[in-house]
């Protein structure tokens, strides 16, 4: 069955941070002073490749992603004022104080908006999300209990030779401290609902663009969250949903240069 | 001025901005007719840095909604006074009449939102952040909007720098999406 808008074979799902992190932008150059997200310059391929082939609607979201984008640039910026606001009493100090940070809450808002504009939004339904919500919360769970196993004075004990085991302790124990870095950091912070929803969203949607689309469509989702994406150059999340729905987490910049090997150059 | 009569000034002002359309004159009267909403709106703004019964979040969205709406009617201003000049006639009355009923509609969930204060309802603030969006779409499209740099210029600039830093340092430093 052909699809009415592209016969494309990869298209970009965007996690909210990745839309988050494009759009906290701002530069106030008579005043000498940046404002930057972590995480911007790691969106920037992406998005060029995203506007380059605009009409080829490579890069998706949902209303899930642009409602809480919206949101979290909202409490950032909020967060930031109530924290300042709280000793300030006097009305004019009060007027001047909300007034410094909408003129940079409106910024973010409307780069927030121009990034959107360029991104295809899908509907996705509640019915066919909830369908996988049972197998990713799984999945998560099974993590979970990996990550509150995983003894790495265990492993080395059960690797290393005692005689060896004293000396290289320290090495070792590093090494393997960033070969299980996203297991452990899941065993400390647990994955989000609104995470797992995400995942679902993603995984509807690459099944419908395989029945409606193409049957090769492959599926990134951009993520700077390590409940997808690797900390580093492995890890188990990312290689579990890969395996288990066929969905290719990775960080903005990486799945740029997947993009590009794909043919978007 | 009440609300009532605030919707019926800006219900006037579209009338006028029709009759201007028509007769194809821009009217350099309608500058003072600008400085009485705005007035409006700065009441209104103030009412929300002020207000201390809704949390700062929800007031903070409502004082933008309304700092956004001026913002659009000082550059009409600046466009009507000079309009003769810069042979913006009736350009600026047509672009004028697309954002006025937007501006309206700000006003009037601004003023339901200030009469609920506690009983706030929780998809308003995000309605206005929707509506306050499209109004600067709109304005952005027919030269209704100041530029950044104006609107720097109308903002204290210690207090933006200072603001900047501390945004800076809270983008840098924290993972925003654990917190929402």
């Amino acid at each position: 069955m052909s699809h009415p808008i592209s016969s494309t074979t990869s298209k970009v799902f965007l996690d909210t941070c990745v839309v988050v992190s494009a759009s906290v932008y701002a530069s106030y150059q008579d005043l000498g002073v940046e404002v930057e997200h972590k995480f911007y310059t790691k969106t920037i391929p992406l998005f060029e490749i995203i506007k380059k082939y605009v009409n080829r609607h490579i890069g998706i979201i949902t209303s899930t992603i642009e409602n809480q984008a919206i949101a979290t640039i909202t409490k950032a910026v909020t967060d930031a004022l109530e924290e300042k606001a709280e000793e300030i009493l006097d009305s004019e100090s009060r007027a001047k104080l909300f007034e410094s940070h909408t003129v940079f809450f409106d910024q973010c808002l409307a780069h927030l908006q121009e990034n959107l504009s360029i991104l295809q939004r899908e509907p996705v339904s509640q019915t066919d999300r909830d369908r996988y919500y049972p197998d990713v919360a799984i999945m998560y769970n099974n993590l979970r209990n990996t990550a509150k196993n995983l003894d790495i004075n265990q492993l080395i004990n059960a690797n290393v030779t005692f005689r060896y085991r004293q000396t290289i302790r320290y090495e070792v124990y590093k090494q393997y401290e960033k070969r299980y870095k996203q297991l452990l950091k899941l065993k400390n912070e647990p994955v989000e609902e609104s995470d797992k929803m995400i995942l679902c969203e993603a995984i509807c949607l690459l099944d419908y663009y395989r029945k409606a689309v193409n049957p090769d469509m492959r599926i990134y989702l951009a993520s700077t969250d390590y409940h997808f994406s690797p900390c580093d150059s492995e890890g188990e999340i990312t290689e579990q949903i890969k395996k288990k729905f066929n969905i290719i987490c990775d960080w903005p910049d990486k799945i740029a240069t997947y993009m590009k090997s794909d043919g978007f150059n | 001025m009440s609300t009532k009569s605030v919707f019926n000034y800006i219900n006037g002002m579209r009338s006028d901005l029709n009759k201007m359309e028509a007769e194809r004159f821009v009217d350099r009267f309608f500058v003072a007719k600008i400085d009485t909403l705005g007035l409006e709106l700065t009441k209104m703004k103030q009412y929300w840095t002020d207000q201390k019964a809704v949390s700062v979040r929800s007031a903070f969205i409502f004082y933008s909604a309304m700092h956004n709406a001026e913002l659009v009617l000082s550059k009409m201003k600046d466009r009507f006074s000079k309009a003769h000049e810069t042979d913006d006639n009736p350009g600026v009355a047509c672009d004028s009449l697309l954002v006025m009923p937007i501006i309206s509609e700000v006003f009037q969930k601004t003023d339901r939102a200030a009469e609920e204060q506690q009983r706030l309802s929780p998809f308003l603030p995000t309605e206005m952040l929707r509506l306050v969006s499209t109004l600067r779409t709109t304005a952005r499209q027919v030269n209704l909007l100041p530029t950044l740099d104006e609107e720097v210029k109308r903002t204290d600039k210690n207090l933006l720098r200072e603001t900047a830093v501390g945004l800076d340092k809270k983008f840098v430093a924290s993972n925003l999406l654990n917190d929402i």
